[in-house]
């Protein structure tokens, strides 16, 4: 990204270039759901376009919704695809996220109250899960949508072996 | 003023139920429990009984009626005091409660945040104290005892947060508080705090309710008498602001009568309240951030107030009030305070970094954008008089330049500095060692500039807290990330053993 900062610990690099992405089939599991949420919007304009009387030619707003439709849903998970990454320090984990307002996390492991791994039937059928990690703030947003089902479990039991606090806080 | 000592529930007095207490720390935690004091029998039918009352006033309801709830009510709380008993062991407040279906609720004191005695109006007719313990998670008390003996709950407040046993309702002599209210303080906080919107509420309300009929020809009624012709009116706006006043000095005398605030064995004492009566104790090692609030009437009489972010208390209107550290008090006694909290000297006076003249630029071409969104509209639609409208530029701007001028960071001994707003200028402290986590985001229009707003995300009762460095130049932020995540942290990952970085 445009600054490098001067990284602190020799064996962790610059954070921000170390980023890792997700796995490409959170992108493929994104543009299906984004694809089954415009297509009722379509169908309704179809009907309407169809069915009801108005001045404009028949089929230029099915054409006009549509383009705009199908050009979102295809675009916002790439470009949610492309930001959100993450990395795995020695001691803390960086998470980047966001399409329009991106965010970039920091989670010292020290300060973890406990780690999910969660499976919807999508990331199932795709053999993805979800790893979330929580702190005792409120406003951590610790989520990592995306990953191999199997690498999760493996990142969940390792962050699970961490040393934190005695009260977590 | 009242003190303390006139009380004789509070006095001070060897703990009697207890063994003897040896020196601190740590206290014994052997034999601390059993059922809550036989007057939690009697405390719950009361709760209900005052609506009872007007229904057999208004004559709503039949004495026989009345009397089978009154019945009802104490025979479901004699039950429940029988069927609930508490102690502690093994290093957790452990609580049991439920007729059939027995619940344990099982506190760690490591997780214990604060714990605070309450005395309602009914529990001091009784004597007796309602013990609510704090920890962390959770939106609601953790643990809420309601009614113990004085003696009980103070022994028991000592064992929970590990402190030694004295009474948390004796405070010492003048010299030792770090702040106490006196009525003239009240008026000021009463005067100049958001209690003010509160009490126009109420006023409103009142308007409302017996409103242009009644006002009205009193208020005209009352001009005719005085004979005046501009009276009426002005005469009523004076009056409402009258009232508005009233009721809001009121309400802050009535939560903060009485107020000290005292720094003993590592914890922060409050002790508050006219009707009911509060004895708050929030351990120093708890407290994860401070905050010294000037909204603009009090930066310019020079006061301020501290409030403490606790990861504990339930939220609400109730955690707003108890969390407040000082209701009122010069600017210096403000910052001294939070010193004392935090244990680090020269907080006060140290330097705050500006942000970027791009964050101002950023606030006037919003105040810009506002305003023309209100203002235009105006004058297309009603032409030259709509030109009028041009005016609120003026104070918009004003209002831009001051939200930059509010703005800085800094670091000093450890702990982060934030410091924001236009109206209510608040100045956040926070310990290095209390951050969570941090977020460095950025809008749209933010990246197009390059800054970017990091969040210090502490363990505290909500996400609206958080505290925020606003509109900071992105480089300097990731500088920040990185420095503050390494001096929050030292646990390095456990050594990997399949390789998942793939």
């Amino acid at each position: 990204m445009e600054t490098a900062p001067t990284a602190r610990t020799a064996a962790d690099g610059d954070p921000l270039t170390d980023l890792m992405p997700l796995d490409p089939r959170v992108r493929t599991l994104w543009w299906c759901t984004g694809a089954a949420g415009v297509l009722p919007l379509v169908l309704v304009v179809v009907l309407i376009d169809l069915l009801a009387p108005h001045p404009a030619p028949t089929g230029l707003a099915t054409a006009v919704f549509t383009a705009l439709a199908v050009g979102a849903a295809a675009a916002i998970p790439a470009v949610r695809y492309r930001r959100w990454r993450y990395a795995l320090r020695s001691r803390d984990l960086w998470i980047q996220h966001g399409t329009l307002w991106v965010t970039v996390s920091v989670i010292p492991y020290r300060r973890l109250q406990f780690v999910d791994t969660r499976q919807g039937p999508l990331d199932r059928l795709f053999g993805l899960a979800q790893l979330v990690v929580h702190t005792a703030a409120p406003g951590t947003s610790g989520r990592l949508p995306g990953l191999d089902a199997a690498q999760a479990e493996r990142l969940r039991e390792r962050l699970a072996e961490v040393e934190r606090d005695d009260d977590g806080i | 003023m009242t003190t303390a000592s006139e009380d004789p529930d509070l006095d001070p007095r060897p703990p009697a139920g207890v063994a003897q207490v040896p020196a601190p720390p740590p206290p014994p935690v052997a034999a601390l429990g059993g059922q809550l004091h036989p007057a939690a029998i009697a405390l719950a039918p009361l709760r209900q009984i005052a609506p009872l009352l007007v229904l057999l006033v208004t004559g709503s309801f039949l004495p026989v009626v009345a009397g089978l709830a009154v019945a009802f009510s104490i025979g479901a709380s004699v039950l429940r005091w029988a069927r609930f008993t508490w102690h502690v062991a093994d290093g957790a407040l452990v609580i049991e409660q439920g007729l059939f279906a027995r619940q344990r609720r099982v506190i760690p004191l490591e997780r214990i945040q604060t714990v605070d005695l309450v005395r309602p109006l009914r529990h001091r007719l009784f004597g007796v104290v309602e013990v609510r313990v704090e920890a962390i998670g959770g939106s609601e008390t953790e643990g809420r005892l309601d009614a113990l003996s004085p003696d009980v709950a103070d022994a028991l407040r000592a064992v929970l947060l590990r402190q030694p046993a004295r009474p948390a309702s004796t405070v010492q002599p003048a010299g030792e508080a770090l702040a106490r209210l006196g009525v003239r303080d009240l008026v000021l906080a009463g005067l100049t705090g958001g209690r003010i919107g509160v009490a126009a509420a109420i006023v409103g309300l009142a308007h409302q309710l017996f409103g242009d009929r009644f006002f009205e020809t009193f208020s005209i009624d009352l001009a005719r008498r005085i004979d005046i012709d501009i009276g009426g009116t002005a005469l009523l706006v004076v009056a409402a602001l009258l009232a508005v006043f009233v009721v809001s000095i009121i309400a802050t005398a009535l939560t903060y009568w009485d107020f000290t605030l005292t720094h003993r064995d590592d914890a922060l004492l409050v002790r508050r309240g006219l009707l009911e009566q509060r004895f708050d104790t929030v351990p120093l090692r708890r407290i994860q951030g401070v905050t010294v609030e000037e909204n603009a009437l009090r930066r310019a009489l020079g006061m301020a107030t501290v409030k403490v972010q606790i990861a504990g208390r339930a939220g609400g209107e109730e955690a707003k009030r108890t969390n407040l550290l000082l209701p009122i008090g010069s600017r210096r006694q403000a910052f001294a305070l939070v010193e004392e909290a935090l244990g680090v000297a020269g907080l006060a006076a140290a330097p705050l970094t500006p942000m970027p003249h791009r964050a101002r630029r950023r606030r006037i071409t919003r105040a810009v954008v506002f305003t023309a969104v209100v203002t235009v509209p105006a004058v297309i639609g009603f032409g030259r008089p709509g030109l009028l409208a041009l005016l609120a530029f003026g104070p918009a701007l004003a209002a831009a330049f001051a939200a930059y001028r509010a703005l800085g960071h800094g670091q000093h001994g450890g702990v982060v500095l934030a410091r924001s707003g236009a109206l209510v200028r608040a100045t956040s402290f926070v310990p290095v060692t209390r951050l969570a986590s941090l977020a460095l985001s950025a809008s749209p229009f933010q990246r197009r500039t390059g800054l970017a707003t990091l969040a210090l995300q502490i363990p505290a009762a909500s996400a609206s807290g958080t505290p925020q460095l606003h509109d900071l130049d992105r480089g300097d932020g990731l500088e920040l990330l990185l420095a503050l995540s390494e001096a929050a942290t030292g646990t390095p990952l456990p050594a990997q053993g399949a390789g998942d970085d793939a």
